[in-house]
């Protein structure tokens, strides 16, 4: 990595970038994490209690990998927010939901009912209102540094 | 989808919106960096630590709602959870989210009402 100072439209397209590549990334080990969720969470036999649940979750690799990419969106989440006001850098994640539903027609064969294709629409409308509120003092404050 | 589903459920929102705030109150306490300095700060900040912890839990009871709930309810569900950051940015981060902050907050709350009735 080379420390050559980035100045001017260099600096802030190399910014962009970074951010792009971390959002995409983000977005990937989400949708990874949710779908092996799934698979863990319907292999666990949960009828003999929480802690018979978790025992078993810690002895059953896919949970561990579950786990392990749970780790992973974590890390690369606190790269992302550290630059970013909380309400805005939130919604960012929103893709996420688009892929886990087309996660679950395809690998779990869910079916969507027409209220349900409805709800996810209004749900995304909000999130895309909620990440284009992009003003504010706050957003002002810390947005140009 | 049972009633202990819906708990969970609603346990596993809640930890992620004290996750996240956790998070960034931590964060707005460490100098901006990157490198070994910066993760050093972030493993001993003591907000970072709570929120991790509440993820932890997040994590299991979010593992056992997935087992017994379509992906396709309460994954988009889980968008109630920029609601409570919403809330939570504007009571504890000193965030002023503007009207259509609050509108968009609206909408998803209003959509999960759907996706959730689309269950029965």
């Amino acid at each position: 990595m080379s420390e050559a100072p980035l100045t001017g439209r260099a600096s802030r397209s190399h910014d962009l970038r970074l951010a792009i590549g971390g959002w995409v990334l983000f977005i990937a080990v989400e949708t990874a994490t949710q779908v092996v969720f799934k698979y863990a969470g319907a292999t666990l036999d949960d009828r003999s209690g929480i802690g018979h649940l978790v025992a078993h979750a810690l002895a059953t690799p896919v949970v561990l990998l579950g786990f392990g990419l749970y780790f992973c969106g974590f890390l690369i989440w606190m790269t992302i927010l550290k630059d970013l006001d909380l309400g805005r850098a939130f919604p960012m994640t929103a893709m996420v939901y688009v892929s886990t539903l087309v996660s679950a027609v395809l690998l779990f064969h869910e079916t969507l009912s027409l209220t349900r294709i409805a709800g996810v629409t209004v749900i995304a409308l909000g999130v895309v209102l909620l990440a284009s509120d992009t003003g504010g003092p706050t957003a002002v404050a810390d947005g140009e540094a | 989808m049972g009633l202990i589903s819906w708990l969970l459920f609603a346990l596993t929102v809640v930890l992620d919106v004290f996750g996240q705030t956790a998070f960034k109150l931590g964060l707005d306490r460490i100098a901006k960096g990157s490198g070994a300095a910066f993760w050093r700060a972030v493993a001993f900040s003591p907000w970072v630590v709570a929120g991790f912890l509440g993820y932890c839990v997040e994590a299991v009871s979010w593992m056992y709602v997935l087992g017994h709930a379509p992906l396709s309810i309460v994954g988009p569900m889980a968008a109630l959870s920029y609601v409570g950051a919403v809330l939570t940015g504007r009571l504890f981060l000193g965030e002023r989210p503007r009207a259509r902050r609050w509108l968009g907050a609206g909408l998803v709350t209003l959509g999960a009402g759907l996706v959730g009735a689309s269950l029965v």
